[in-house]
């Protein structure tokens, strides 16, 4: 097992860079247009002052977020 | 410090955790601004939430409203990518570049700071909002120059002309926040930029080619610097402060064109031939009609006050927001339209409008090629989403900082911690407002108040303060991830905004500490006791 690991390991971090690489567009785009589509939820929430919605809002948020380091 | 957690100097160093995260991200890692971004923007939540007491209402307005702040920035810097792409599609960036190449004799350092330095100047007059960057740092990379080098010479370039640019918006704040004499407090600022104006032509020399450069800039320099710094001040005192950075930057033009590439010092060495006129396919004119198309529109719209007035009344959009408050009482009052945009005179409509013209222009006179509008949007989604992110996350981080209180909260620290040395200070608190807000505006509007009260406290010329705090306002606007966010999106090179950061922290940090010491010296040995 801990002779497999590094030879695993390899290909994958590069099939992983390959990935980042190919929808590294579309990852940011998608990131763009969570965080967007989140706004008016979030938005919402504040409005109504509905913690939950604010809530769920910000959890998608960090999704959001989270997508656009990932491919940013 | 009302709503404010007591100062204390551990309390405060914390508060500066995201803004040096940013730094270190982008310029020690070299990370892209959208994932640094992301990480300062949790940090502030998490340093609002246990140090500053943001609640989750707060923490997540302070969010959101950061996200709506953007869309004023996309809007620019879609519009200015589009508008960029209109004119490379039909090559005529080509004709622009070997013209300025003919007029200038080939002389690179020449070309930069025309186009670089006056240009962008001139268009700041006008429009701001980071159009300047927006649009000469395209041009520059069309005429052949790195797109990191036109970058920043495009953000170091329009710098200067920030204060009284846009029709005087960022200097109307500062008249509007204090019951001061207007054009007691324009004469300061007009000072300190003035001298700001001459370094930035010397910063923009020495970033492309170091001292050797820096020489060989000595008579450009100081014809455009002076110049242009001259007129400044000649308006803000004499006539009006609304048009002086217009007035100067077009003086800057003239003087740019006519003059500089005719002294000795730049004429092509004996036996090196002259590049004839009329090798080009087409005219100049004809090529660079977008661009004129660009500020006949903003002429147009800006500069005719009943029909300026009667579109921003067309539409408007924007959001309302609640009241928050954090644990200490710092409180953010409910708003009915946060951050408004008025659509038909914001500047991404001019920009937009103008790249629709210019489509019209080019295929009128048969320029356009065939598939040309899918390469425009293709090329323009490739280079704006970048760019995009990073606005969007930073924009996050910022607003949040400020809703929590902790910008006001570091203002103040250095308002305590530097002492008889605050005037030097004094400039660095208006680079920080620019540096979280990306506008010398938003950095007075929020500093503004505090610079006056330390100015009161320490028996000090407020005049002098409030001339370095928008002086700081403006040169912070080389420094600031939204327009370095700009710049790396309308020149494609996203992910490298780290690198003109770095470039620009140097020419940040000298000239400010110039001005500052300039105003130390005033204040305490030239003229003590000035009021």
């Amino acid at each position: 097992m801990t002779q497999a690991s590094p030879q695993t390991g390899a290909p994958q971090a590069s099939q992983a860079a390959v990935f980042k690489k190919k929808y590294k567009i579309t990852g940011m785009v998608v990131s763009v247009v969570i965080m967007w589509l989140d706004y008016f939820l979030v938005h919402q929430g504040l409005v109504a002052n509905d913690m939950g919605i604010v809530n769920i809002g910000m959890a998608i948020m960090f999704v959001g977020a989270a997508v656009a380091y990932y491919f940013g | 410090m009302q709503g404010l957690p007591e100062l204390t100097i551990g309390r405060w160093l914390v508060a500066w955790i995201p803004i040096f995260l940013v730094l270190v991200l982008m310029m020690g890692l070299r990370m892209s601004g959208g994932k640094s971004g992301a990480v300062s923007w949790v940090a502030s939540l998490l340093i609002g939430a246990y140090f500053f007491g943001g609640d989750l209402k707060l923490l997540a307005s302070g969010t959101v409203k950061g996200l709506w702040t953007t869309v004023w920035v996309l809007y620019i810097i879609w519009g200015a990518m589009t508008l960029y792409n209109v004119v490379d599609v039909t090559g005529s960036f080509k004709v622009i570049a070997s013209t300025f190449t003919r007029l200038t004799h080939g002389n690179k350092l020449l070309q930069l700071l025309v186009l670089g330095w006056a240009f962008p100047s001139f268009i700041q007059g006008v429009c701001g909002f980071g159009v300047p960057v927006a649009v000469s740092a395209p041009l520059l990379v069309g005429l052949g120059f790195d797109p990191i080098l036109a970058v920043v010479t495009a953000l170091i370039g329009h710098s200067w002309a920030v204060t009284f640019g846009s029709l005087g918006s960022s200097y109307s704040v500062l008249v509007r926040l204090t019951d001061l004499d207007p054009t007691r407090l324009a004469t300061f600022g007009a000072l300190f930029l003035g001298v700001a104006c001459v370094m930035v032509g010397f910063s923009i020399a020495h970033y492309y080619g170091g001292w050797r450069a820096m020489k060989e800039s000595v008579p450009a320099v100081l014809w455009l610097g002076l110049s242009m710094g001259a007129m400044l001040n000649i308006m803000c005192n004499f006539v009006t402060p609304y048009v002086a950075s217009f007035t100067a930057g077009m003086v800057g033009l003239l003087v740019g064109g006519l003059v500089v590439t005719k002294l000795k010092a730049y004429r092509p060495k004996d036996g090196i031939p002259l590049q004839e006129a009329g090798t080009e396919p087409f005219g100049f004119h004809r090529a660079f009609s977008a661009y004129y198309l660009l500020i006949g529109v903003v002429f147009v719209v800006y500069l005719i006050p009943p029909l300026k007035n009667w579109l921003n009344t067309l539409w408007e959009i924007g959001m309302p927001y609640p009241e928050t408050k954090t644990v200490f009482g710092y409180t953010n009052k409910a708003v009915k339209t946060y951050a408004g945009i008025k659509m038909f005179t914001a500047p991404g409509t001019l920009i937009f409008a103008s790249a629709l013209l210019a489509y019209l222009y080019y295929r009128m006179v048969k320029l356009w090629p065939q598939g040309g509008g899918k390469t425009v949007l293709n090329k323009s989604l490739r280079q704006a989403i970048g760019a995009t992110l990073t606005v969007m996350t930073m924009s996050m981080m910022a607003v949040v900082m400020m809703e929590t209180g902790m910008t006001s909260y570091l203002a103040n620290g250095m308002a305590k911690y530097f002492g008889a040395a605050y005037a030097i200070a004094s400039p660095f608190i208006g680079v920080l407002g620019a540096f979280m807000t990306g506008s010398n505006t938003n950095s007075n509007i929020l500093f503004t108040g505090l610079q006056r009260e330390v100015a009161t406290l320490l028996s000090i010329s407020p005049f002098v303060i409030l001339g370095l705090q928008t002086a700081g306002g403006a040169i912070g606007n080389m420094f600031c991830p939204m327009n370095v966010a700009l710049g790396t999106g309308v020149t494609n090179t996203v992910g490298r905004e780290g690198e003109c950061l770095k470039a620009t922290t140097l020419y940040t940090i000298v000239q400010c500490l110039v001005i500052g010491a300039l105003a130390w010296l005033m204040l305490y040995m030239l003229f003590p006791g000035m009021k």
